[in-house]
């Protein structure tokens, strides 16, 4: 139920889905666009990216250092994430083929398929579960999308032109959400996101999900919001954020990162 | 002078002897009907008791105790700490014969091919074994022992194997950051092997997550062990995720083999010590569920509330095996009803047979009813005559038909009737037994008795108000009003 968001999550870490990027309009873009843009904000044709995630929970806190190859090249969405510390995690990966997530452990050297049940536990300790990085959900595609409101407002100094945007789901996407309220803004010719709330119900006074991107900087030959914060309303205590500490985009990642024996290397 | 009862009672036993041939028929019937009656009650008690044992020897027990929320929607974390005690205290409570804790988890377990995702089950070898003779159901191999694998403890790591750490995951994002800049450009070097850095690792691995000192062992289902190509000695590797959402990873060796007859459970069910499933999970001495067993099934619902309101199951979500599995209740009380209507048309026709005998007794005495009327007894003592003639009659018949039925029963119960081609089928996880047997309880046995000595009482009303109404002259005279 609750998972589909997180492809989301994880898609704007990893690149994890294949969509052609919208076409900028000279004219206002239509909700639908601006949408895609920032949907798309943390992904391109191949992504790779150098960053940390924080795990905070109320029995633990933990935090990795990851290395992440997308690929949205082909038909299939791939994605590969190595965890390259603390001790504990060093070594694990998980390899993404489509709808196919295998898990690495170095210390048996053994390749898990997940499968079932296993698949609703979460990644890693995260706030993501392993359905999360399955499901690809495409925001401009599974949903519609309605201005609510637009102001402009100041960001680092300069004018920004916010947009609060409902995004409802079309009739037959497979997607669990009553409806999705996203938060962008326009700024120097990129669209960056800056909230996502997820409901469950219609009528819901805190999102079930939410996700907060800040810290923009310039990484990639992008504008890009740096920091990816979730949230769940049920643990209301607890997040998972991502800091992205490098990222490239569409650069030649070769299809050799997305193999079985990459995930051992 | 005998008393007015006494001397009502003569009068009945004397008009039902008058007739004999007509007394035995109506009498046989009723006989008749209570004996089927009570066979029936029996037979389909004895399946509802079946169907009902046949879910609670198993992992359900009569009564379970679970972390609010976990029945609904199972998962690692909904653990309630000290299983060991809550289990010594259950067994404490009253009526209880046994109580198990149990963890229960998932984990894909791999074969030298195969893997097949189970669900982990962790038991207290000896408990279990008192609550559902799991020993019993071993094919192959052993039972689990007593004692848990050893399994050394983790500790932290000291500040200068943090620092170390600290060092290993720096390089590697030096590396991994050359790497993503390289992309592309053909004279970038290829990342240097990490060797060294896999053995400091490894070092610190064993540290913080230590692997017990030889594989743990592990029970499979017959199904699971034949789909892994697997017997007793070998091992298997058994992956999951723990309850920090770690991932987890350790060789378990197959120590035995379970048939319970019950398809899905031998083909996903791994039982191992609860101890080693609780180190397996990082779950300290937490567990999922406590069952109990009790000596008295019908005690269910009152062991219940004693449980639940003990202190250290405050809290706990304490359930019934009824409310538990509420279509096992519907279906043993489908029976009921299905035996309940075959009682009422039993009834039925034995009561108009009885109105019918009755009444033809109350014509033939016409006259003799009018003499008693012209010298004084009064209509209702004309209806409790009638009425006390039905009863001799019904009493002396139900008892009759009671022998019968518990004659039938005790067959039954010994022998029963075998279903044939139905054997080895279940509805809903609850087992039709293959022979049906019949079990004699209270209720079969008092409800039929009851129901047919109220129900004559009710048939007969009619021929006494008939007979009371009788007019003393007329009826001398031989005419009919």
């Amino acid at each position: 139920m609750q998972r589909i968001w997180v492809s989301r999550v994880l898609l704007a870490s990893g690149a994890l889905l294949l969509w052609p990027a919208a076409r900028a309009s000279a004219s206002a873009p239509s909700p639908t666009e601006l949408i895609a843009k920032a949907d798309h904000a943390l992904r391109g044709q191949t992504t790779a990216a150098l960053l940390e995630m924080h795990i905070h929970t109320q029995s633990y806190d933990r935090n990795y250092s990851m290395l992440l190859w997308g690929d949205e090249r082909g038909g299939t969405s791939r994605a590969l994430i190595k965890i390259l510390g603390p001790a504990r995690w060093r070594g694990h990966g998980t390899l993404k083929i489509g709808g196919r997530l295998s898990l690495y452990d170095p210390s048996t050297d053994r390749i898990t398929v997940l499968s079932g049940s296993m698949l609703a536990d979460n990644w890693m300790g995260s706030h993501f579960s392993n359905d999360d990085l399955v499901k690809e959900t495409e925001l401009a595609r599974d949903y519609t999308a309605r201005v609510l409101k637009d102001w402009t407002a100041e960001v680092a100094g300069k004018p920004a032109v916010f947009h609060r945007i409902l995004l409802s789901p079309t009739p037959r996407a497979p997607v669990a959400w009553d409806h999705i309220v996203f938060e962008l803004y326009e700024q120097g010719g990129s669209v960056i996101p800056s909230r996502e709330e997820y409901y469950q119900r219609q009528q819901q006074p805190a999102p079930t999900r939410m996700l907060t991107f800040d810290s923009v900087k310039t990484m990639g030959d992008r504008v890009v919001p740096t920091r990816l914060t979730v949230h769940v309303a049920d643990k209301p205590s607890e997040f998972t954020e991502l800091v992205y500490k490098q990222l490239r985009f569409d650069a030649d990642v070769p299809e050799s990162k997305f193999s079985e024996q990459e995930l051992r290397r | 002078m005998a008393s007015p009862l006494g001397l009502l009672l003569a009068i009945a036993w004397r008009n039902l002897g008058r007739n004999r041939r007509r007394t035995l028929i109506a009498g046989g019937g009723i006989a008749l009907g209570v004996g089927m009656c009570v066979a029936g009650f029996g037979v389909m008690d004895g399946m509802s008791g079946d169907m009902v044992r046949s879910i609670t020897d198993t992992q359900l027990g009569h009564v379970q105790v679970h972390e609010p929320g976990f029945s609904a929607r199972p998962k690692l974390d909904l653990a309630f700490e000290q299983a060991n005690e809550h289990a010594q205290k259950a067994e404490q409570l009253d009526g209880v014969q046994a109580a198990s804790a149990r963890v229960i988890g998932w984990a894909l377990v791999s074969g030298a091919q195969e893997s097949v995702g189970v669900q982990l089950l962790g038991v207290d070898p000896k408990r279990e074994n008192a609550l559902t003779h799991l020993e019993r159901h071993v094919v192959g191999g052993d039972y689990l022992g007593e004692a848990a694998t050893p399994w050394p403890h983790e500790r932290k790591l000291t500040d200068a194997e943090r620092a170390l750490d600290q060092r290993l995951t720096e390089r590697a994002a030096e590396q991994a950051a050359a790497e993503i800049t390289g992309l592309g450009n053909a004279d970038a070097a290829a990342p240097a092997a990490a060797g060294a850095a896999r053995s400091e690792t490894q070092r610190l691995l064993a540290e913080v997550a230590p692997k017990p000192s030889h594989p743990p062992p592990v029970l499979l289902g017959e199904k699971l062990a034949n789909k892994l190509h697997v017997q007793p000695g070998a091992g298997v590797d058994v992956t999951g995720t723990d309850v920090d959402g770690n991932p987890v990873n350790v060789e378990f060796r197959v120590l035995g083999i379970l048939r319970t007859g019950d398809a899905s459970l031998d083909s996903t069910r791994a039982v191992a010590h609860i101890a080693d499933t609780q180190r397996l999970f990082g779950l300290g001495n937490r567990a999922h569920e406590l069952a109990l067993r009790l000596r008295e099934p019908s005690q269910t619902a009152r062991v219940a509330e004693k449980l639940a309101q003990e202190p250290s199951f405050r809290g706990l979500d304490v359930r019934t095996w009824q409310q538990l599995r509420p279509d096992v209740v519907a279906m043993v009380r489908t029976n009921g009803s299905v035996t309940a209507i075959m009682v009422m048309i039993i009834f039925a026709v034995a009561a108009v047979g009885v109105a019918d005998t009755i009444l033809m007794a109350v014509f033939e005495r016409r006259r003799e009813l009018g003499v008693l009327k012209a010298v004084g007894m009064r209509p209702l003592a004309i209806v409790v005559m009638v009425a006390v003639e039905t009863l001799t009659l019904a009493i002396g018949a139900s008892l009759a038909g009671l022998a019968l039925g518990l004659g039938i029963d005790l067959f039954l119960a010994r022998w029963g009737i075998p279903l044939g081609g139905l054997s080895g089928f279940s509805m809903a996880g609850a087992a039709i037994p293959p022979v049906l047997h019949a079990t004699v309880t209270k209720q079969g046995v008092l409800l039929p008795l009851a129901l047919m000595i109220a129900m004559a009482l009710l048939a007969s009303l009619w021929p006494a108000l008939i007979a009371a109404r009788i007019e003393p002259v007329l009826a001398m005279r031989g005419r009919s009003e």
